[in-house]
This record gives C-alpha cells, structure tokens and sequence, in this order.
C-alpha cells in the first residue's frame, strides 16, 4: 500500500468510490495522430435506433444505405466534438462495416456505400477509405448497420 | 500512482499463465501499442472454457455479462504477465467483440459492459476505450459466449 494510502487510513479518510458501470465504453480515443471511432449506430439524439431490422428481411438496400449514412453523420459529430473543428481530419484511414443480413443477404457493400458516399462528399478526397463490410447475424438495439473507423487527425 | 495489481470486489486476483498455440501468439508488439489476440472465457491453462452456449438461449444476458468479465480478467492477467505490472499499461485503446447470439438477442452491448466495467473497475481513467460489438452465431470452443481482441497502449521503457 502507498505512504498516502496508509496516512489515508490514520486519518480515517474514506475515498468515495466512483461506479464507472455502464461508461467504459466511449466514443473515440485519440493516439498520437489517429482516432479510434468505437462502431457508430443509427441513432438519434438520445441513443435511440432512428433503423430496426436485419437488411435483406426486414427492410431494403435503400433505406439501409440511409442507416448506414446516418452511421456517418453520427460519427462527424463525435469527430467534431472530440478535436473541434473537420478540418482537423487529414483523411479517413480505414472503416469496418457490421451489416445486419439475413440468411441470403450479400450486398452488404451496398449497404455500406451509405457511410461511404457521405465521406467523400463530405471530405472530397481525403474521405476516401479503406474498407471491409461483413454480415453480422446480431447487432446491438438491432439496428441494421454500424461502422467503426480510424481516421488521421491534424494538430 | 498507487498499485493497481489489486484484487478485484468479488475475489479475483489478476494473476495468469498462458500457452502459445501453433503460428499464434497472445500478442505482438509495434512500438507502444500491444496487440492482442481474442480471448474468450477460456482456462488459460488448460484451453476448458468457463463458459459456453449462446446468450439468449443456453445462457442469460447476466452469464453474458460475467464471460465477458472474465474476458477482461484474462486480458488483464496476458497484460501483467507480459509488462510485469498493470501500472505500464497506459491505456485501452481499442476493443472489437464478438458475442455469441440466439436468434433475436441484441442486447450485445449490455453483455460487453461485463468487459468495459471491468476494465474501468481495474484501470479506472485508463480502462476507457473504443469499443465495437457485433453478434454472431457460430464461436470456437463448443461455442463460447464471447470474444474480444484489444489494443492497448503501453509504457515504453
């Protein structure tokens, strides 16, 4: 035990003891000039699923291409929280796609083309990525897509 | 900064032995990140695993939660082993997971908090990290509930 901790005690002091349950899991975290972006859902505001449903049963390439846009515009707004400012993005480095797909569902990088898209528009070039899309046969509040990304960050 | 190489509420000591596998190792190193290997709920020793099934049908999302616990017991234990002492960790840096589903489970983020509470409880600022958890169907082992591979940021000597 630390020579603090043993004068802690002497004093009777009890440190309260913060329950972190529940938030170990952020957003992002930065090392050196990368960003970590945890999977990104389809959500709203309040981390409510805006999509429900596996793609291929429960609803179309088309409204999951939406799903996986909003994926998108979920992660610029973490982006821009963590450093501030999108013109602090040198380029988007690599980005996995989880597409929740039915038995016989393939297009999975159609799906994904929704995050896709919306980087280049945003970015022009530098939203270009490295890429891999896969089904998934369970995804979190079930919603239909989520993407995690590394991006290269300027100082 | 006092010790973290502490036991944990309900018991467990962080302390842990492992064996390679053919053409695997536990982790690689590049420069002060540490890349490890998915581990499930496994007997590190003896390849038993603690825990099998999927969640939702042989297992709850409770007995979800504690494999991905003890997940993070084992990584834990793979990072003393190799550093010496958790206080050369720096971070967590990144978490991808698997977790075995029944058809129509989806509570895949409830079940990891097992692991990121865990990591928080030990860790505490540095226990935080980016995580990303996808089900699945089909897992190794007689179907363990759960799989996580990490990379961790270390101190460099």
């Amino acid at each position: 035990m630390s020579e603090t901790s043993k004068h802690l005690e002497q004093l009777g002091i009890q440190l309260p003891i913060r329950d972190r349950k529940g938030e170990g899991a952020v957003d992002a975290v930065i090392y050196g000039d990368l960003m970590y972006l945890s999977g990104h859902l389809p959500v709203d505001l309040d981390g409510k699923a805006v999509y429900t449903g596996k793609v291929g049963v429960d609803m179309d390439v088309d409204q999951a291409y939406q799903a996986a846009r909003l994926c998108g515009l979920n992660m610029l707004a973490t982006i821009k929280d963590y450093i501030g400012e999108l013109d602090r993005v040198d380029y988007i480095v690599k980005c996995l796609g989880l597409v929740n797909s039915g038995a016989d569902f393939s297009s999975q990088p159609a799906v994904m083309n929704g995050f896709s898209d919306l980087m280049v528009e945003v970015f022009g070039r530098r939203g270009q990525h490295a890429r891999s899309a896969m089904g998934a046969y369970s995804l979190p509040q079930n919603v239909p897509i989520v993407v995690e990304a590394i991006i290269r960050i300027r100082p | 900064m006092d010790s973290i190489n502490r036991i944990l509420e309900d018991g467990h000591e962080i302390e842990l032995t492992y064996q390679k596998k053919r053409g695997i190792v536990l982790l690689r190193r590049y420069n002060d990140l540490l890349y490890i290997s998915g581990h499930g709920p496994e007997d590190q020793r003896t390849g038993e695993a603690i825990f099998q099934g999927r969640i939702g049908k042989e297992l709850t999302l409770e007995e979800g939660y504690q494999a991905a616990r003890e997940c993070a017991i084992i990584i834990l234990g793979v990072l003393k082993d190799t550093l010496g002492t958790l206080d050369k960790v720096k971070r967590i840096v990144k978490v991808f997971a698997l977790v075995n589903c029944d058809n129509g489970f989806n509570q895949i983020d409830k079940v990891m908090d097992g692991f990121s509470d865990t990591m928080t409880e030990v860790l505490e600022e540095r226990g935080y990290h980016a995580r990303t958890e996808m089900g699945t169907h089909n897992m190794p082992n007689g179907n363990i509930p759960v799989e996580v591979e990490v990379i961790v940021q270390v101190e460099t000597p």
